[in-house]
């Protein structure tokens, strides 16, 4: 299946990962590899495929490891300079930096668990350019949180996990996927190798966006682990949730849809001078002298700014907080920014790669020219969770002074592992 | 490859139009629903269209139609469109193409296309050339050298080509613009499956050649009919297709919220913070579901008044001040249309969430059609025309003036009579 033709793809021409002196280095490295990506994912026959090449592009150029600390072979990276990597490849393509966005979710979590030799396995195989995936969600339940997946224990005491997981972002092209099941004796998290028998990747995404973020299917058929890749039952999860526990991957989110919308940006000013005819009621000689036109790009440019500039803020305070060992009296604050900046890139995003149509004329629609994946992308990756319970919080804190949440507290159960999508 | 013969009912009045137009939408909307049938070309869509009867409510009483009013005719193009945005654009197309026959000489010809009409065959047209609306381009008709007519070129966005009986063409000649309107048999005539957008697949948009067709000069009104007034086209020569372009994205707003408020109801978890147990019972949801109903109820109720309108102006067409507020009527009427059509057909995600965006549901059509049809022309065009009548008195265009000057030659394409100052009769491409 194509997940062989990957390793060929990487077996190929695998030079180890780039390693980088500094944040700027890493940041230089992101616009490199956008670069390529975004040559790639322009062509409209890549829409449906799976994102091998991109994959590979993102392995080798080493921004998947920048979170990595210093003594792993990682920068130990700002939470800026995360963000920002992951806005600057969504500018190139949405799915391929939701790759990179779960991946970082994930070895969030990998690198709060207890030095083991699985740890030290994944924290290797990271620094080589090898990616995480998440496999939480599932279809069917009564809600988001509401799963089947089960374990139970063999005759020798392993853990045998059967179910099927969906929204599986990454997995598919994942070294380690992250889970969990339910058991008699609670909810347990583990972590699985691709190459695992027993584990079956689905290329089942059939979304009319986002596609290479390769978000379906990851089923577990008397999958059977080791203690060592299990979290027990009880075991890290917190006696009292942390409220930012969803923060770190929101944030990610918002930095795909801000990346999108300048993605969607760029690609519109450039058809406007390549490829649009003047309208017949303007007195111009390029379409870009129009007036009108001029003026709604400026509507573009101010959405994007705006949400540009609250991603920036929202970073900059998530790295405040975590220098101060996050403390609670600056939940609230880094809640209601990273809201803001997920409306606002949700906002732009949607409005630029829409309403850019009404700028750049008929032959636009064309497949050939591949511009409608941006809003397609962009559609697709913010029904994540709904904008609208973002604001409620937001909202209730202003009018109530309820103390704002990612999702409600009450309402999530979190796997033990994982951080959360 | 040509449609199967078909005997549609004639319909006996306006009422049973639009009854008819129900029936067909809701066998349409059949199809439409299934994602594979996206990039097919429809056929059987057309047909059911066709076999309705509610391609032929145009023909006047006076060649035996029953001469529906133009309320009627915008309500059957918004009701298909509200079931499929393209096979809306094939009846939008089919509209604006043969009210040019009723103003043809009275001939045999005239009768076989009249007669064809009520046989349920279809219209499409070939005017654009790819390279922007009033540039012409080199589709040409000359004399060969035994001194025959001949037609060569090639035109794109020719709505409706692929599955029509009938093709309008505008040209070019020694003696200025012409029109031909040729069958779909046509030997040199290729109808191409060519028309590859992200949305609208249904209109059939495509390529059509015309490889040295030997045409009939009758089939070929020259360029001086109107006697080369600059001003031979009427202001509201456009305002027919425009008014039916507006019924097209009214009817895919409509179609947008009718499937978000049933995948709400019938295919959705509710969100775990709401508290509720159904999706349709969260406060947000209803809320944002009324948004989009006030959009479409907007949009209908323009839509309804500009029809009306264009009615009043059809039965007193010296009236100038009658003209401004169609003109007026009828930009408002698609600045709500494309604004409540785009606005619903992306928002709705929002509240579906992320399983209602797999390709089984097949949601994103809406979005994909009213975003590339709403790019016919530009709406900020026409609010730049409302805007300046109330700014600055200037009277309304449908595209502005310059731009009437050069569609001169696509005038002649749709075979009517310019001189004729009468919307009922007048010139009106796309």
């Amino acid at each position: 299946m194509s997940a062989q033709s990957a390793t060929d793809l990487l077996d190929r021409a695998p030079p180890p990962a780039a390693r980088f002196a500094s944040e700027a280095e890493a940041i230089a490295a992101a616009h490199e590899a956008a670069r390529l990506i975004s040559a790639i994912s322009a062509d409209p026959a890549e829409r449906n495929r799976i994102p091998h090449e991109q994959a590979a592009i993102l392995e080798r150029s080493g921004v998947t490891a920048v979170a990595l600390p210093v003594a792993d072979g990682g920068l130990g990276a700002s939470v800026a300079t995360i963000v920002e990597i992951t806005r600057i490849i969504s500018a190139a393509d949405g799915g391929v930096g939701q790759l990179v966005q779960i991946h970082n979710m994930m070895l969030r979590g990998l690198l709060r668990r207890p030095a083991d030799l699985l740890r030290d396995r994944i924290v290797a195989d990271v620094a080589a350019g090898k990616r995480l995936g998440h496999a939480a969600a599932e279809v069917g339940g009564k809600h988001k949180f509401d799963t089947r997946t089960r374990a139970a224990r063999n005759a020798q005491g392993q853990w045998v996990v059967n179910g099927a997981k969906f929204y599986a972002t990454g997995s598919y092209l994942a070294d380690w996927i992250f889970s969990g099941a339910k058991t008699d004796e609670g909810q347990i998290g583990f972590i699985v190798h691709r190459d695992t028998p027993g584990l079956v990747l689905d290329d089942d995404w059939h979304s009319f966006g986002q596609r290479h973020s390769v978000s379906g299917g990851v089923r577990f058929v008397d999958l059977v682990l080791d203690d060592g890749q299990v979290s027990a039952p009880g075991a890290g999860a917190p006696g009292k949730p942390e409220r930012t526990g969803l923060t770190w991957a929101q944030i990610n989110h918002a930095a795909i849809d801000c990346g999108i919308a300048r993605g969607a940006f760029e690609a519109a000013i450039h058809y406007l001078n390549n490829n649009s005819n003047v309208w017949v009621d303007a007195e111009v000689e390029r379409a870009v002298q129009e007036p009108l036109i001029i003026k709604r790009i400026g509507d573009y440019a101010v959405a994007l700014r705006v949400a540009e500039s609250l991603l920036r803020d929202a970073a900059e305070l998530y790295d405040a907080y975590n220098a101060k060992g996050r403390p609670e009296t600056l939940d609230d604050e880094l809640i209601l920014a990273v809201a803001a900046a997920r409306t606002k890139t949700d906002e732009a995003a949607l409005l630029i790669s829409s309403d850019m149509f009404s700028l750049l004329g008929a032959s636009a629609s064309y497949r050939k020219f591949n511009l409608d994946r941006f809003w397609a992308d962009v559609r697709v990756h913010t029904t994540h969770d709904p904008i609208r319970w973002r604001l409620h919080h937001v909202g209730d804190f202003y009018l109530n002074g309820t103390p704002p949440h990612e999702y409600s507290a009450g309402a999530v159960r979190r796997p033990v592992v994982s951080s959360g999508n | 490859m040509t449609t199967t013969t078909i005997t549609p009912p004639r319909l006996a009045s306006d009422a049973e139009a639009i009854a008819a137009a129900h029936e067909a939408a809701g066998r349409i909307a059949r199809l439409a629903r299934d994602a594979s049938f996206n990039d097919s070309v429809p056929h059987e869509a057309a047909e059911i269209l066709s076999a309705s009867g509610i391609t032929s409510i145009y023909v006047p009483r006076e060649f035996g139609g029953i001469g529906a009013s133009i309320e009627t005719v915008v309500e059957t193009v918004r009701i298909i469109s509200a079931a499929d945005g393209g096979v809306g654009q094939l009846l939008q197309i089919h509209n604006v193409m043969i009210r040019g026959v009723f103003s043809r000489p009275d001939d045999e010809f005239r009768a076989r296309l009249i007669a064809d009409i009520f046989a349920g065959k279809r219209f499409g047209n070939a005017l654009a050339e790819g390279k922007g609306k009033g540039k012409g381009g080199g589709t040409r008709l000359s004399r060969d050298e035994r001194g025959v007519w001949r037609l060569n070129g090639r035109k794109t966005f020719a709505t409706g080509c692929y599955l029509a009986e009938w093709i309008s063409i505008s040209a070019t000649s020694d003696d200025g613009p012409v029109g031909v309107l040729l069958n779909r048999d046509t030997p040199g005539l290729t109808l191409e499956d060519d028309w590859d957008a992200y949305g609208q697949q249904h209109s059939v948009s495509g390529s059509v050649g015309f490889d040295n067709i030997e045409v009939d000069p009758r089939f070929a009104p020259k360029a001086n009919i109107g006697g080369g007034s600059p001003d031979f086209m009427p202001r509201t020569g456009l305002t027919w297709p425009q008014i039916l372009h507006a019924a097209i994205d009214t009817g895919i707003a409509r179609g947008a919220l009718d499937a978000a408020t049933a995948y709400i109801r019938d295919n959705m978890r509710a969100w775990p913070e709401a508290g509720v147990d159904r999706a349709a019972d969260e406060q947000y949801t209803i809320k944002r579901i009324g948004e989009y109903a006030v959009a479409v109820r907007a949009a209908e109720s323009a839509l309804r008044y500009a029809a009306r309108t264009f009615d009043h102006f059809k039965a007193d067409p010296g009236n100038r001040a009658l003209e401004d507020e169609l003109i007026l009527a009828t930009a408002t009427a698609r600045a709500q249309s494309d604004e409540a059509s785009v606005f619903i057909g992306s928002d709705l995600f929002s509240l579906t969430g992320a399983n209602s965006t797999l390709d089984k549901w097949n949601l994103q059509r809406f979005w994909a059609d009213a975003r590339v049809h709403t790019t016919h022309d530009p709406i900020r065009w026409r609010i730049y025309h409302i805007g300046n009548y109330y700014l600055n008195g200037i009277p309304p265009d449908e595209y502005g003036r310059a731009a009437r000057l050069r569609q001169q030659e696509i005038a002649i394409a749709t075979n009517s009579s310019p001189t004729l100052n009468s919307p009922a009769t007048e010139a009106s491409p796309l």
